[in-house]
Order: structure tokens, then sequence, then C-alpha cells
């Protein structure tokens, strides 16, 4: 009873791991790389979502810190805007004090932002500790949001200008931008380690220690009931994307991208739009696996702890087949229950490792993936 | 003679300027304070990233590979390098510092060649996934070296202590001097092109004879040398090790180094790792200065990112480019060479009848039958064409003769050697394989079981290997294993019946040469080190006597050169020698494709639409040269072309192409006249039409010889 217990731990973490997979995975599709950004996207997701359901009494944002790297990106985005063009010195003046006044005004920006934010989320914790479905709800709208967003915004600013010059470049920018998340967040909330949950259920127990109990024949199986949230939601929302990418319009859009950029092009459709719409519905989903993973099972994490996770997710969706949706679920499930049993067995101290293993090992045996197609290079 | 008594003489000379600057700097070890310890670690760590950035480059900047994991092999090397240090504490000294260095740097280097030979043989981003995974793994382990009983003195994530400080500016410099100057003689040299040509374009390297995957492994197995030593110089300089030392975010530190001073400039990782390196210890004054209260460490780490970003935005080739700085401007290449003048290859000794034979081989894509049963026999000395509408699958035949695709079916012979087709293992070897296979399926079963049968056993982590031989002792280990070993046997006969197809290096080496339909020249390099990449395949001197730049090799490459420059003549691009390829006219670079192939001293060269996109004038040199070509080089060619103009002037024979299916053979004028030519071409009514006699066909087709050109072409 014990094993099917931890089996279903195993799908739990696994799920969330597949929620990952997909964004990785049909990013890969569509641009041929990889977004080494999401696993930071991701944790951005869990800091979203403990600010909804804690306010800011659990942790203190430094607010002079995000004001100096929000004047950083500006330095940077002035410097990248004129893009080499120093001859024409009424540019670079009108430049200078357009971003002069932005500079200026983010500081007050950061301050106002924070108040409101604090004023929002401070209310929204309120309203969640009434009822922890609308809480959890709550965050989860907000995680998603927020991580859409960024998403979006990572697409238009880092990536789409760099598009066309080769896959290293794009590599390259995008660990500029995780590393950039990564030490940004740290900066503004700090490298603590922190742990939250959406408070307790209506009869007074709290989520992550309750369990539902079956009875079968003599023995018992405990399922932890935030676990089985996790995991419904989980499939829920990749169920939803698959409809997207099947059934819809934007989907259809989406893999005719995915097949040939040029011609999809040809054939009227705004591969831009497409390709924001990709990182949107990836970075979404991130978002509700950041809170998720986290928000109903105490788990504890940190600013660190997102380009770890979006690594084995990575490698989940290598493991599935890379550009491929089922794969990814696939490959994030097994990567779940693997790193499980491992974990509770006396090599336990190795869990970490399983998934490079994994990785090895399959790029050993099928380079493809599980349910990839190995295509060669033409000629 | 001179040049090595000159070059022993520089290695001297360096030697003896580090020691003494060694011994100038050393003095505040006797409590003499000359020298500012501060300054002389940040010195130190400076020569170490030097290293650790000049051997990264090898990897990411040389062969376009991209390893984001190097600090793993620095991790093993100095865990190595220390622990052979802890082991033998009669090796405290100088001499046992340059021992561990050794023996940390080969075992990171075992390290690099298991990492590399699985994912090397694969292209994108995988190696950078697979480097990163393997840093993790190494992290992992050290972090539990505390719990095995032999490892225990490393202390785990605790620690490894008490290592003797023996690193000093010598040593430091040295490894540096050495790594640099591996990397320049490297890349100065015909291996160097070969590392070279892999980045630019994987293809057409393997089409000119570079064993792609050997060269992709030799130089990440460098690399990982490099890194270990230097790892082990590190060690013994910190004095103390941690696993958490060498995370991910030392390795994009060295990635960040390189990509910031130019992926390819010697000249750049060196400038760019002593600035990295001296910066953020400056920068770490600061959190205890005047502006401690308002400075973060993170600021710095965001820095990085962003000069990463702007960088990859503003300037994506870095500060260097691909360029060096160098003091003394004398190029190798212009020192006439005497004694090497055989542009024209020997003749050749085996005269068969056949220099090809391909028997009905066959290629099927999924559904797709692409090649159909195809029959072509080519003899010495023939000028032979392939023609047949679009998509009748004549470029696939000619990868199927380079090696590029396998066949399906059918084999094919080349000058007495079987390329692919039906070439049943040795028993002997078989046998082998199976025994071998068995027992690493076993050992997985094992593996698998033991980590099943020990997961309801409370064992204490310090005793997990001991669980290894208790499961011994229980049948669930053993069903594993049995079950592995019968999956491997059952599924023995799946795997190879026949020994794999000759792959497209191999083709080139054994005298295969050929162009492709979308010139596939290597972009950056200049024309003349195009052609030399061809000199690759029949090189005689290794990898390490370029690195040391010994006699032997300086004479090959000298010839090489040589040789290169009469082929450049001889297509008359002598004088755009020192250009960029990619920056020649279309004709231009079609020719120069034709004199690179021609430099692996074919005896069989396959033209893939070398008139595409020339204007008529130009086709007529063209079919000058090509039999120009055949004559003075004693080469049989099969060349593809939809010019039916060019074809029928200087082929002799002529094979037509219709639907993966060989509908014709004959001379020019028997293909001219013959009906189902005249259908695959222009239709099945006018092969309908034409039943009645020869007559009419001919009469057709003199009329529309003219006008198959814009038709096909």
């Amino acid at each position: 009873m014990d094993y099917i217990q931890q089996l279903i731990n195993g799908i739990q973490l696994g799920s969330v791991y597949a929620l990952i997979a997909v964004g990785y995975t049909m990013v890969y599709g569509v641009l041929q790389f990889i977004n080494f950004a999401h696993g930071d996207v991701y944790m951005v997701g869990a800091f979203a979502g403990l600010f909804t359901v804690t306010g800011f009494s659990a942790t203190s944002v430094d607010s002079q810190a995000a004001t100096v790297i929000l004047c950083m990106i500006l330095i940077v985005a002035f410097l990248v805007s004129m893009r080499g063009n120093w001859r024409n010195l009424k540019a670079i003046g009108l430049r200078l004090v357009g971003f002069g006044v932005a500079f200026a005004l983010s500081g007050v920006f950061v301050g106002l932002l924070l108040r409101l934010a604090e004023k929002f989320f401070g209310s929204a914790a309120a309203l969640g500790h009434h009822s922890v479905i609308v809480g959890g709800l709550l965050a989860l709208v907000v995680s998603i949001v927020i991580c859409a967003g960024i998403g979006v915004v990572i697409e238009r600013a880092a990536y789409k200008p760099i598009r066309g010059t080769g896959r290293l470049t794009a590599l390259i920018t995008a660990i500029g931008i995780s590393l950039l998340i990564e030490n940004g967040s740290q900066a503004i909330v700090g490298a603590r380690t922190q742990a939250y949950t959406i408070g307790s259920l209506p009869g007074g127990e709290s989520l992550v220690s309750s369990s539902l109990i079956l009875h079968i024949g003599n023995g018992s199986l405990q399922i932890n009931k935030g676990a089985l949230i996790v995991l419904c939601a989980a499939l829920l929302l990749v169920t939803g994307l698959i409809y997207i990418v099947r059934y819809t319009k934007m989907g259809k859009a989406m893999r005719a991208v995915s097949f040939d950029r040029e011609a999809a092009a040809l054939m009227g459709i705004n591969t831009d739009t497409v390709i924001a719409f990709t990182f949107l519905l990836g970075s979404a989903l991130a978002g509700a696996g950041g809170f998720l993973n986290y928000g109903l099972t105490q788990f504890p994490f940190s600013p660190q702890t997102g380009v770890m996770f979006g690594l084995k997710a990575f490698v989940a969706a290598v493991l599935g087949g890379i550009g491929n949706l089922g794969g990814a679920v696939l490959g994030g499930i097994i990567m779940g229950i693997a790193e499980t049993f491992v974990g509770i067995s006396p090599f336990g101290t190795y869990k970490e490792a399983i998934a490079f293993v994994i990785l090895i090992v399959i790029l050993l045996f099928r380079p493809a993936g599980l349910l990839g197609k190995f295509t060669v290079e033409k000629v | 003679m001179q040049r090595t008594l000159k070059q022993i003489g520089v290695v001297i000379a360096v030697a003896l300027g580090l020691y003494a600057l060694d011994a100038v700097l050393n003095l505040h070890r006797n409590n003499i304070p000359v020298f500012n310890p501060f300054v002389l670690r940040i010195l130190l760590l400076s020569g170490i990233y030097v290293t650790m950035a000049v051997s990264l480059n090898i990897v990411n900047g040389f062969t376009g590979q991209f390893s984001i994991g190097h600090a793993g092999f620095m991790a093993v090397g100095a865990y190595v390098g220390a622990a052979v240090t802890h082991l033998f504490p009669a090796l405290h000294n100088g001499l046992g510092l340059m021992l561990s260095c050794i023996v940390g740097g080969t075992v990171a280097a075992i390290f690099g060649y298991l990492v590399g030979v699985p994912s090397l043989r694969l292209r994108g981003d995988y190696l950078a996934i697979v480097t990163l995974g393997f840093g993790e793994i190494i992290r992992v382990l050290l972090e539990n070296t505390d719990k095995i009983s032999f490892t225990q003195y490393m202390g785990g994530s605790i620690g490894f202590t008490g290592i003797p400080k023996l690193t000093n500016f010598f040593w430091v410099f040295g490894l540096a001097a050495i790594a640099i100057a591996l990397s320049r003689n490297l890349k100065r040299s015909l291996h160097g092109l070969a590392f070279l040509s892999i980045r630019e374009d994987e293809i057409a390297a393997g089409a000119m004879g570079v064993n792609t995957t050997r060269v992709k492994v030799t130089a990440f197995v460098l690399a990982a040398f490099l890194a270990g030593a230097a790892g082990s110089l590190y060690a013994h300089n910190e004095a103390f090790l941690e696993p958490k030392s060498f995370n991910f975010v030392l390795s994009i530190n060295i990635v960040v180094m390189i990509v910031l001073g130019g992926l390819g400039s010697i000249t750049g990782a060196v400038l760019t790792a002593v600035f990295f390196t001296a910066v953020p210890e400056y920068l770490r004054m600061a959190n205890s200065g005047p502006i401690a209260q308002y400075y973060k460490d993170e600021y710095r780490l965001v820095t990085f990112a962003l000069l990463l970003a702007v960088t990859m935005l503003l300037r994506p080739q870095g500060i260097f480019g691909r360029g060096e700085l160098t003091l003394f401007r004398k190029r190798a290449e212009d020192i006439p060479d005497p004694n090497a003048a055989d542009a024209k290859p020997t003749a050749r000794s085996s005269v068969t009848a056949r220099v090809l034979n391909c028997a009905q081989v066959t290629k099927k894509f999924g559904g797709l039958t692409a090649v159909d049963g195809l029959n072509i026999e080519l003899r010495p000395g023939e000028l032979v064409g392939l023609i047949g509408p679009n998509g009748a699958g004549k470029t696939t035949a000619f990868n199927l003769l380079t090696g590029v695709y396998e066949p399906t079916t059918g084999e094919i012979l080349f000058d007495g050697a079987q390329l692919s087709g039906d070439r049943p293992t040795p028993p002997n070897r078989r046998i082998a394989l199976l025994a071998c296979d068995a027992l690493l399926a076993g050992l997985g079963g094992y593996l698998i079981g033991t980590v099943i049968y020990s997961m309801p056993l409370s064992v204490p982590p310090s005793e997990v290997f001991s669980v290894f031989g208790m499961a011994l002792k229980s049948g669930i280990v053993w069903t594993f294993v049995a079950i592995a070993i019968i999956i491997s046997l059952i599924s023995a006969p799946r795997r190879r019946r026949n020994l794999p197809g000759t792959r497209t290096f191999a083709c080139s080496n054994l005298g295969i040469s050929r162009t492709f339909q979308n010139i596939r020249l290597f972009p950056e390099l200049t024309v003349l080190e195009n052609v030399l990449v061809g000199a690759y395949g029949r090189r005689k001197t290794n990898v390490f006597s370029a690195m040391l730049q010994t006699p032997a090799m300086f004479r090959e490459e000298q010839s090489a050169r040589a040789r290169a420059r009469a082929l450049l003549k001889e297509f008359s691009l002598d004088k755009q020698e020192r250009e960029e390829a990619r920056n020649l006219p279309y004709g231009d670079q079609r020719r120069l494709e034709i004199a690179r192939a021609l430099m692996t001293r074919p005896k069989l060269l396959l033209l893939d639409e070398p008139a595409a996109g020339m204007n008529p004038q130009e086709k007529v040199q063209l079919m000058a040269l090509i039999r120009k070509v055949r004559d003075d080089f004693d080469l049989t060619i099969l060349l593809i072309e939809h010019d039916m103009k060019l074809v029928m002037g200087i082929c002799e024979r002529i094979y037509v192409l219709d639907y993966g299916r060989i509908i014709a053979e004959g001379t020019p004028s028997e293909i001219r006249s013959n009906p189902r030519v005249i259908a695959a071409y222009l239709g099945e009514e006018m092969g309908d039409a034409d039943g009645d006699g020869v007559a009419d066909g001919q009469q057709k087709v003199s009329a529309s010889s003219t006008a198959m050109n814009p038709s096909v072409g």
C-alpha cells in the first residue's frame, strides 16, 4: 500500500513536471530553441501564489533593490535602443530625455506599484482566509496572469530582436534572461527558502496534512488531499492546452508555424502573434505549476529553485520526445515517479541526479524520445 | 630542425621567466609583505580561469558545440587532484602538484570521453543539456562522498579540508601558457581547420572526410583535460573544496567569459577571463565599504545577465569576434615551400573494370520509395550524367553513394570495397557483441533490481552500498537480471544483422567526393581554408603533433597549402584566397566547391547540379572545366544536371531516373530519342503519341531540346 501511496505522490510531482514540460516542448516546436528562462517563470509563479495567499506578511520585499534593478534594465534598454547609432545627436538627446524621465519615475513607480500590490495582495489574502477555494482559485489566476505577462514580455523584449540570428545566440540570450530573473528576484525577495499553504479546509483541518483514506481489503490507502488537487488541476490544465492546440484556430496556426514558419507566414498567419501566444500559453501553465506545486503541498522553495526544476522538466520533455505535447506529459509523469521512488530508496541522496541519468540513457538509446520521430537533416 | 630548436628555446624562456616572477611574488610567504596577498590571490585565480576559458573555447568556439557544464570537469580534476596529495603526503611539493594536475586532468578527460561519446553524436542543443546534467550529477556524487567509506575524507557536502596549499604563480601561469599555446597551434593547423569546419557546416565537413564525431570528442576530451588540470590547481590554491562551489553559476561564468570575448577568439577568452575574475573580487570589497548598505551581491549577477543579453543584441560575435591580437604578425603560410609541387594526384593504383557498382539499391522514407532498385555502373574515367524530373530521386541517389543515407536494401561497391549492403557481422564478433549486450543488460537489471529490493529496507545512508551485496541473495534482483538478459537476447536478432553502412567521412576517404545542390561551403572560412579542409582526410599526422607543431606536421601542412594554391590557380580563384567564402559571387562559390572536392584526391567525383544559377556563358566555361578536371585528375565523374545542353554536350553516357527508377540508359543521342524519357519529361500523352516510330520521336525531341530547358531547369 505504501508503494501505491508513493506512486500517487510520484504522479503528482510528475503532473507538475508535465505542466512545465509542455511549455518547453511548445517553444521548441515553434522556434527550435530551449527557453532556459522557463524554469524561472515557474519560480515567479510560486512567488505570485505566495504573495496572493499570505499578502506581504511572510516575505518582505526590498523596494530599493527593485528600483536599482529596474534602473539597470532601463539603462540597458536605452543602450540597445540606440543600436550603435551614436552620430545622430538629436535622437540621442530625445532618447536620453525619455529614458531620464522613465529613470526618475521608475523609483516612484516601484514604490507606488508595491504599495498597490501590497493592498491588493493583502485584501486577496484576507479574502482567501475566508474560503480556501476562493483563495486557491484567486492565487491560481494571479499566478497564471502574472506569468503569462512575463512570458510575453520576455519574448517581445529579448527573443524577438534576435530571431533568425542563429541558435547559439538564442540559447545564450535565454541563459542571460534566466540569470536576470533568478538574481533579480533574489535581490528583491531574498535568498531565503520559503514555504506556505493556502490555509485550512472548512472543517478546520489543514489541506497539507489531511488525507483521503480508502479501505481496500485489509489495508487502507492514504492519499494526501493537497497532492490529489494538484494532480487533478494539472491534468485539467494540460487537457485544456491540448484542446487549444488541437481544435482551435490559434492551435492550428501554432502547428503550422512549427512545421514551417515561412510557409505559414505566406499563408497569412501572423507568426509573431502566434509565437507570442505560444509563450503566453507555456508561461501561463508554468505559473499555474508554480502555485500548485508549492501552495498546496508546503514544499520549500527559493528564487534558485526554478532553474533546476525547469531543467528536470526539460529532460522530461526530451524523454517524451521534444516537440510532442503528449510526450511531454508522459515524460513528466515518468520523471516524477522515478524521482519519487529513488527518493524513498536508500539511494535517496542521489535523487537530484536521477533526471540527468535518465537524460543520458535516453540520448544513448532513443535520441528522439519515447514518442518523437527522428528526422535526418536534409542535404 | 631550426624550428624545433626555436620552439624549445621559447618554452625554456617562458618557463624561466615565470619561475623568476614566481620567486619575486612568493616573498610574502616568508612573512615579507612584498606583494599584496589579495592581489596575488586574484592573479592566481585569473590564471586558473584563463585556462578554463581557453579550454572551453576549444569546444564552444572552435567546433561550435555548446557545453555549459565545464565546472563539472573542473570539480572532477579538483577532487581527484586533491585526493592524490591527500593520500600521498610525500607529494607535498611542486612535483606532486604537477602529478596531481596530470592525474586530475586525465580523470576529467575520461569523464569527458564518457559524456562526449553519447551526446556529441547528436546535433543541436542536446550537448548543452547533457553537459549541464553532467555537472549536476558530479555535484550530487561529490555531496555523497562522505557516505562511502573509501572517499570519506572528501567530506561530502561539508567540504574537503586540509588540502596542502601548493599552487603558485609558476604552475598556474605555466598551465595557462600551455593551454594558450596548444589552442593557438591547433587553430592554425589542418586539425584546427577540421574543428572549424564542423562549426561552419557539419554535413559538408563530413563529406570532406572529417570524422565529425571523432573530432568533436577529441575537442571535448582535450577541454576536459585542461579543465581538470586547472581544477587541481584551484584545489591546491584554496586548500578547501566544497561541492556547491562547482555549481551551474560557475559554468555559466566561464561561458559568459568566452561569449563576451568572442567565441573562437583565444585573445578574447584570456582578456575576459582576467576581467571577470578580478572585477567581482574587487566588487566584493563593496560589501564592507561605505556603500555596503546599498550594495547587494546579486547586482553583480544581474549585471552579468544584462551584459550577456546586450552582447547578443548588439554584438553577437563578442568583443573580438573570431579575431586574435598578435604581436608578431608572421604568417607561416607565406613561407614558400620549394619541394611541394605535386598538385596532380598520383596515378590510380587499382584499375578495376568498374569504379562504382550499385546493385538494386532501394531507399524508403517511411512509405515513400525515393530510390527503387537503382542499378548504376561506372567505368574508370567515364563522365556520366544522371538526369530526371524534379523529385525523381537524383539527390537521394547521391546521398546513398556518399553515405549520408544508408540504403534500405541493395548494395554499393566502390573500387572493390563494399560501402553498404548485405555485410553480415563475422560470427565471432557477433558473439562478442551479444555477450557484451547480455552483460550490460544483466548489470542494468541488477541495478534496478537492487534499488527496488532496497526500498522497503531501512538502510542508513552510510551503509547504502552494502545493499548491493545483500541484494545478491534476493530473488527479486535475480528475476530482474534474468528478465533483462532475456530481453537483450530476444531483441538481439533485430540489431546488428549487418555492419552499418560506411559513413560519409569514410566514403570521402575511400575516394568519393561530392558537391552539393545548394552550395555548402564553410561560409566564414577563407577560400584557401575551405580548400585546405579537403586535405584533412589524407593527413598522416595526429592531433598532438598539430598542437606541438612538429616538423612532420609542418611539412605536411606546407605541401597541403601548395596543393590547395595550385588547385585554386587552376580554378582561377587564387586572387581571392583570403576572401571569406560567403562573400564570393555565386559562380565562384560553385567552382570553389568543386576545387574543395578535388582536394580530397577523389577517384569518383559527384557533381550535384554544378550549373544551377549560372548564366549561359558561365555554363560553357563550366563544361570545359569539367572535361579538363576529368582528364587532368584522372577521375570518374557522375553529374546531376537539369541543363540538357550541358548534359548532352559533355556526358558520354546518361542515366535517366524517374520516380526512383532508372527508365533509360545510353549515349546522349540514344537518350534524346528514347520515348520513355520524352514521356517522363513532357507528359504521358507525348509518349503515347510516339508509339508508331522512332523518326517521330526524334523529330519531337530535336524540336524540344531547347524547350526542355525552361520546363525543367
